[in-house]
């Protein structure tokens, strides 16, 4: 049997087929969660914003214009609820590039970390619009013109921040394996 | 191409976005500078770092929150096309402005009518002190001519 693509479902939803509704949210759960969790850094703020943006779907499936491309659209959605928390916690800006060794020494992370958790110190301290183009692009594949309607930026600057969020990673990667 | 452009096109040569003919100078350019190469090696290690994080655990928590609405309390916002293709309007949307214009065409019709009025006149035949008149012309009759206000 043919999985039902997206469009597919939410006609259903718009049938009150609740089965449809949760086969969106099994299918999108994970990667709206890790979104909300790697640029909020805390599980319950991202229960939280992961809960609204599927809301957001629910009362918003009736007027969808393009059902294709509903994965954009949660990203987008579950970004804007990112930035309102941020805005209501005034977070901002949490952290500076200058800010990602203060607190530690390389020596300290690599006796106490792997570097799977040290990639993720470095990632959680990048800024959040560096942050959000490299967890978009590395744990959700999708492409620059993609993360840019999203963003709402131009490809050109997604590119960019990519590269300068890579570049400050991979430079203090460089801190602690040589 | 200096070493930050050759860093940068490395960046988007992972990403499978760079344009094909930028490659060959890329590789050019990496066996022969050292910085570009642990950049390059960095670049792999990071990568592999990030989308080798053990898949998302959802908290149970978190689904039955979700799945706890009501689906049919949904007030959806339904859309019709009309009357230009691609573009389309809220029924509610639509309602208002059929009210509002309902409404303008009343409001300048009932001007139109009472502009449209003929302008009423009253031939007064008894002495002018023993009427009164408010909001209408007072025309007198000739032979009370200089007796009118």
């Amino acid at each position: 049997m043919l999985t039902p693509s997206d469009a597919e479902l939410i006609e259903q939803m718009r049938a009150n087929n609740r089965q449809a509704f949760a086969a969106l949210y099994e299918r999108y759960k994970i990667s709206i969660f890790r979104y909300c969790v790697r640029m909020l850094g805390d599980e319950s703020s991202a229960e939280d914003a992961t809960h609204d943006t599927f809301l957001k779907l629910f009362s918003h499936a009736g007027s969808l214009q393009s059902p294709q491309a509903l994965h954009g659209w949660l990203l987008s959605t579950a970004r804007n609820e990112v930035m309102m928390m941020f805005r209501r916690q005034k977070r901002t800006e949490p952290y500076t590039d200058e800010d990602i060794l203060t607190d530690q020494t390389p020596h300290d992370l690599t006796v106490s970390a792997e570097t799977s958790e040290i990639v993720q110190l470095l990632l959680r301290q990048l800024k959040a619009e560096y942050r959000e183009v490299l967890v978009l692009r590395e744990y959700d594949r999708l492409s620059y013109s993609e993360i840019a309607s999203i963003t709402g930026d131009t490809e050109s600057s997604v590119k960019s921040r990519l590269f300068k969020a890579r570049k400050v990673l991979a430079d203090k990667l460089k801190l602690y394996y040589t | 191409m200096n070493c930050t452009s050759i860093q940068e096109s490395l960046s988007q040569w992972m990403d499978g976005e760079l344009p094909s003919p930028g490659g060959a100078e890329l590789f050019t350019h990496l066996s022969a500078c050292e910085a570009c190469r642990t950049f390059f090696k960095n670049l792999h290690l990071l990568s592999h770092e990030l989308s080798s994080a053990p898949p998302q655990q959802v908290p149970p928590s978190l689904d039955r929150r979700v799945l706890a609405v009501n689906l049919s309390a949904a007030t959806w916002k339904r859309r019709i096309p009309w009357p230009h293709p691609g573009r389309t309007y809220s029924i509610r949307a639509i309602g208002l402005a059929v009210l509002l214009s309902t409404i303008a065409m009343g409001f300048v019709s009932s001007l139109l009518y009472h502009d449209s009025q003929p302008q009423q006149t009253i031939v007064c035949l008894t002495p002018l002190p023993e009427v009164e008149v408010t909001g209408y012309v007072v025309v007198a009759p000739s032979h009370t001519k200089g007796m009118s206000q």
